[in-house]
């Protein structure tokens, strides 16, 4: 299949394209970090969930939590996210995962082509 | 003297080399095995799952790409058997998170849509690091599993 525009720097990766069922109407999209009308819930969460941007969290409006009853799981206060935590939060991930790796992938192409 | 076990691995192997350097298991990770793409996708699997069920014939992705990227992808075929898509790209700086959306259009998120990304991303976080990476997200140690 050839790849779309925009997909050209790698036409591997993702292959979407290939496992949309085509023909069939889905609706409209959600609008990530929009607000919609829809309210989605984070499966097996127990508590209200907030209605927000095509991205839903979960919680009772003050404090959230993962969709695992894990004791260990973080519990996370409205109002509370900063924009320095979630730096701090993107930058562990990526260490995490370079530190996983034994082959790098270092050929040169993104992972991801640009959204713009 | 090599032991039985060793003659015959040799007769069948042909290699006369020492059969216990080669017959023990590798220590390393599964982790180990994948490339930083295929971790991507692993993470991509739980980042969908964090906001609800995808409507049917939806496919999305939302994952960290690097140190200071995170992206939502969006596919869907519109009433028109078109297949639509949305890539949506954040980029973590120092002056907040700028959405980069196609046309462009960049403009740094606030209010409840940032609060609600912060909350993603730490939800992202917990689940990434306990069920692929098997570290404590609180201290990035190694954590027991089963």
């Amino acid at each position: 299949m050839q790849p779309r525009n925009g997909d050209q720097a790698d036409a591997t990766y993702p292959k979407w394209h290939e496992e949309v069922p085509h023909g069939v109407y889905a609706g409209d999209v959600q609008k990530p970090l929009n607000a919609v009308n829809e309210t989605y819930v984070v499966p097996g969460a127990t508590s209200q969930s907030i209605e927000s941007i095509g991205m839903a969290a979960v919680g009772d409006g003050n404090h959230y939590t993962d969709a695992y009853a894990n004791p260990n799981t973080q519990t996370f206060e409205a109002g509370k996210i900063k924009v320095e935590d979630i730096a701090n939060i993107t930058n562990n991930l990526a260490r995490v995962r370079r530190a996983e790796l034994s082959t790098p992938d270092n050929s040169g192409q993104s992972a991801y082509p640009e959204a713009a | 003297m090599p032991s039985i076990l060793s003659q015959a691995l040799s007769l069948l192997t042909g290699d006369e080399s020492d059969p216990s350097q080669w017959l023990k298991l590798p220590k390393k990770r599964l982790l180990k095995k994948l490339t930083e793409r295929e971790l991507i996708n692993l993470e991509a699997e739980i980042g969908a799952t964090l906001f609800g069920t995808v409507p049917k014939g939806h496919r999305r992705e939302f994952f960290c790409l690097d140190e200071t990227a995170w992206i939502w992808h969006e596919e869907w075929v519109d009433e028109h058997h078109k297949l639509q898509t949305l890539t949506t790209r954040y980029e973590v700086q120092q002056a907040g998170i700028l959405k980069v959306q196609p046309g462009p259009r960049y403009t740094y998120i606030e209010g409840e849509e940032l609060e609600n990304f912060g909350l993603a991303v730490n939800l992202y976080y917990e689940r990434v690091m306990r069920e692929i990476y098997h570290r404590d997200p609180d201290t990035g140690e190694p954590i027991a599993t089963n």
